[in-house]
This record gives structure tokens, C-alpha cells and sequence, in this order.
């Protein structure tokens, strides 16, 4: 009996990836995992409200990340860093989960005992997200997953994999800018931090994701 | 020659070759912006010369392959609002089933300077003013409400979040009726607002897909809000910088609005 070995290769990796091995996300209690959840809980997929396309979500995750990273490590001058986020600390975990359970990362918090926690719709929503990823073939859901955890992972040992996309910006509207952007909110109904916070319009990719990013005026 | 002049007039258009909202969903858009988000002042500006003026343009967005979805920005003339809405129709094959909406539905309402108006691109759509307020009148009372079916969903969706807030704000349950305030749902939002009034809780629900599907309601974490009127209403966002957790007074007032003055009011026997 003769065997295509191409076929039986395919066989093979078909059946595991039909094993649920499409995705890598780590877990909440891994720091890399709790920060990939951040991402994917402030991200669109498929059919939810925000969508528009696989790269879109991915833009919308590395910016994100972004924000937190430029709250952390490009304070702007003339700013200081309890102006931006409800912590003078650097650490972003601190930047996460300050402000608590209804901070600017609504539901990410830190418990009693101090431990990085969230919302339980958090897990539930990860969970029936990499039930759909792990289902047959990797699709838009696998890869999506799989790029916050790779986004995450990288970012904590050193890496940002991406260019952020609002380095560059010096004016909007003529408005002075500092570049960068330093929040982010749900882009329903005219939402805006206030302040010195300086919406990123559309002509600028300012909208991801059904979220809207904000940069911060020019002090200098 | 005439016809090749029609021919080069109609360019801009044929080129986009963008499918644009009906009269009808034009009218629900303003319908949608006057109970949800304008006042006496914006109405003044959209009438003036007796005619109700709509700016049209299509957006070009970074879709997916075979995603065919269409998006379009709508500026209400006269009023510094607009609304960008979108007619979703693309696959998913992880979940066997394809998002697709009847008519244009709106995903994002956005203030614009007047000055702004009249770009390229834009297309200028302008209906009599009494043509528009008679339809508005004559549909106003034409409202649809969530069914059971549809509530039954919506109670399966917020059953764990809502049991949470119930304990935090320890809130006696003993089985009797709770009353809820049901907002009409429009025919361009895809959006639920249910008030539950001795919680004095707002919930909404909003999805890509229409609300009427069973898909819409498979995994309802990213569609809901909930908000604790006691705890997460504030005068101005400046209050809580970033935070996405808070409404606006104003906000919450035009719910309350839409859902006891235009809403339905029920009782609905708590389950376990």
C-alpha cells in the first residue's frame, strides 16, 4: 500500500490544528497574558460593534499599547505623568490598572491583596474568543488573539514590534500637538478626555477600532 | 455633446459608485440626532430656509477581502452634527454566518465645524422642511420596542454583570416585579437601551449584527454597557479623565428621555 506523504503531512497537520493548538495567548495570571487581554478587551472582532477589518484591529491593538508605553516612557515636556494617568508610576502595570476597577482601563484592576485582576466578562469573552480561533484552521480570530499575545510578550521583553502611528503629528487643526497619542475612549457620541487631551481626527487614522485616540497639546 | 457633459457632470459620482441611504433613513438619521443628541438650538440652524439640508460622503475604509461593507458619512446641514453609518456585509467563516445589514445603521455621531461643509466628495441631498417635520410627525408614534424573545435574550446576556452590581449595591431580591423602561429601537442604530428602574441601572446593547438575529446575542461581553446611575454619571468627562466608564448627565438625561417619556414600561419577573 503506497502513502502520499504530502497528503499524510497535511492530514497530520490538520488534525493538529484541529486540537486547539492555533492559539498561544498566555495566561491571565502571566503578565504578558494579563497585558494581551487589555488589548484584545479594547479591540474589535468580527461582527462586534467597532468592526472594520483584520488590519484595523491589529492598529488598534499596537496603538493602545502605544498609549501606555508613551505614558510610561514619552511624558511629554511641560507635562508630568499624574496628568496623564491617575499614577506617578512607571511601571505599566501601575498605568493599567490605575483609577481602579473603573479607570481608563474599565475593568482592569488591581484586588485587595494587590494581584492584577479584571472584570469576569473579560475572561468570558476571551474564552469564547479562543473557542471560535481553536475551531479548524487558524483564521482572522486565531491570528488576532495570537497577535496580542505576540504584541504583549515582545513588549515586555523589551521589543515594540510596531511603529506608532501618531508619532509624527505636530498639529491638528492647527493646533500645536505633541505627537503621540496618551488616551484612548470608545469613539461614541463625541467622548473626549477634556483637558489639554486633543482629538486625533479621521484624516489621521484617529479612529480604531470604535476607538478614539487622543493626542495632548503642544506646552513648549 | 449635452450627453457627454451629463456624463462628466455625473463622474465624481459614477466613480464612487457607492451605494448612498435612502430618503427614509435620512430622516430616520435626524430623527435619531433629535432625540438622542441635539436641542432647540440645532433645530433652529437645520430649518433655516425652510429646508433641511444633508451632506453625503462616501468613506473608503481599509476592509478585509470580499468584506463589501459600506460606509458612509451623513452631516445634518445647519446643525454641526453627523453621523457616520455603515451597511455591513461581509463573511465570517469561523462562525459559518455573515454580517449583513438591511439598511445603513449608525455606528458613530460626531460633532463638525460648518465651515467644513462643502468639501469634495460631497454630496448635497435637500428635502423642504415641512416634508421632512410630516413624516417625522406622521411616524411618530410608529415604535418599536423589544419582544420577548428579544428581552429573554437580553436577560441571558446581562444576568452575570447585572447579579454582580446587584451584590455590590446589595440590593434586595425577593421575586416581585421589577419595572423596566424599554427605549424604542430606531431603524438606523442597532442599539438597545433597557432602564431598570429600582436598580437605577442603564444597560445598552448594540452589535454589527441586526438586533433581531440569534447571532447578535452569541457573545454579548463586548455589546453591553452598564451603567450604575448612583456611581457612573458625571456632569463632564474632564471629571474623570480617559475613563470609559462614566456617562455624561446629559447623556444619561436623553436615555432616561428615550426610554420613560417615548419608552415602554413593563414588569418582568426576576429569574434566577
Amino acid at each position: 500500500m503506497k502513502f502520499s506523504i504530502p497528503l499524510l503531512l497535511t492530514a497530520l497537520t490538520v488534525a493538529h490544528l484541529s486540537r486547539g493548538e492555533n492559539i498561544h495567548l498566555k495566561s491571565p495570571e502571566d503578565p504578558s497574558g494579563y497585558l494581551a487581554r487589555l488589548l484584545i478587551n479594547e479591540s474589535p472582532f468580527p461582527g462586534e460593534r467597532g468592526w472594520v477589518s483584520e488590519e484595523n484591529t491589529k492598529a488598534t491593538m499596537s496603538s493602545i499599547l502605544w498609549v501606555l508605553h508613551s505614558r510610561v516612557r514619552h511624558v511629554p515636556a511641560g507635562y508630568r505623568r499624574y496628568e496623564l494617568t491617575a499614577t506617578r508610576s512607571p511601571n505599566i502595570f501601575d498605568v493599567i490598572t490605575a483609577g481602579g476597577e473603573r479607570g481608563q482601563c474599565d475593568g482592569f484592576y488591581r484586588n485587595a491583596a494587590g494581584e492584577l485582576t479584571a472584570v469576569p466578562r473579560v475572561e468570558k469573552r476571551i474564552t469564547y474568543l479562543k473557542k471560535i480561533g481553536n475551531d479548524g484552521t487558524p483564521g482572522t480570530f486565531a491570528r488576532l488573539l495570537n497577535y496580542a499575545q505576540d504584541l504583549a510578550a515582545a513588549y515586555l521583553s523589551g521589543r515594540l514590534l510596531t511603529d506608532d502611528l501618531f508619532a509624527e503629528l505636530q498639529q491638528v487643526n492647527g493646533t500645536p500637538v505633541t505627537g503621540r497619542a496618551y488616551s484612548w475612549m470608545t469613539d461614541v457620541d463625541m467622548y473626549a478626555p477634556g483637558g489639554d487631551f486633543v482629538r486625533i481626527p479621521d484624516q489621521s487614522r484617529g479612529s480604531l477600532g470604535g476607538n478614539r485616540f487622543f493626542t495632548l497639546e503642544n506646552r513648549k | 455633446m449635452k450627453t457627454s457633459m451629463l456624463v462628466l457632470c455625473l463622474l465624481p459620482l459614477l466613480l464612487h459608485a457607492a451605494e448612498l441611504p435612502e430618503k427614509t433613513t435620512l430622516f430616520e438619521v435626524a430623527r435619531h440626532l433629535y432625540r438622542w443628541h441635539m436641542d432647540e438650538t440645532h433645530i433652529e440652524g437645520m430649518i433655516r430656509n425652510d429646508e433641511v439640508v444633508f451632506f453625503l460622503r462616501p468613506v473608503e475604509q481599509e476592509l478585509d477581502p470580499e468584506d463589501r461593507s459600506q460606509v458612509v458619512e451623513v452631516l445634518l446641514g445647519g446643525t454641526g452634527f453627523g453621523a457616520t453609518l455603515k451597511k455591513a456585509d461581509y463573511a465570517i467563516p469561523e462562525l459559518d454566518t455573515v454580517v449583513k445589514n438591511d439598511t445603513f445603521q449608525i455606528i458613530h455621531v460626531f460633532r463638525y465645524p460648518e465651515n467644513t461643509v462643502g468639501q469634495d466628495g460631497v454630496l448635497k441631498q435637500t428635502y423642504p422642511y415641512r416634508e421632512v417635520v410630516t413624516y417625522l410627525f406622521e411616524t411618530r408614534n410608529t415604535l418599536t420596542f423589544p419582544g420577548e424573545e428579544m428581552l429573554e435574550k437580553l436577560r441571558i446576556a446581562v444576568r452575570d454583570p447585572i447579579g454582580e452590581m446587584v451584590k455590590k449595591k446589595q440590593l434586595p431580591l425577593d421575586g416581585s416585579p421589577e419595572i423596566l423602561h424599554l427605549a424604542p429601537i430606531s431603524p438606523v442604530a442597532n442599539e438597545m437601551w433597557v432602564l431598570w428602574e429600582r436598580g437605577q441601572i442603564l444597560i445598552r446593547y448594540a452589535s454589527e449584527f441586526d438586533l433581531e438575529s440569534d447571532d447578535a446575542w452569541r457573545h454579548p461581553e463586548h455589546a453591553i454597557s452598564i451603567y450604575d446611575l448612583a456611581e457612573q454619571v458625571v456632569v463632564s468627562l474632564h471629571e474623570v479623565p480617559g475613563s470609559n466608564a462614566y456617562i455624561t448627565r446629559d447623556k444619561a438625561g436623553r436615555a432616561l428621555f428615550n426610554c420613560v417619556i417615548l419608552g415602554k414600561r413593563i414588569e418582568s419577573i426576576p429569574k434566577r
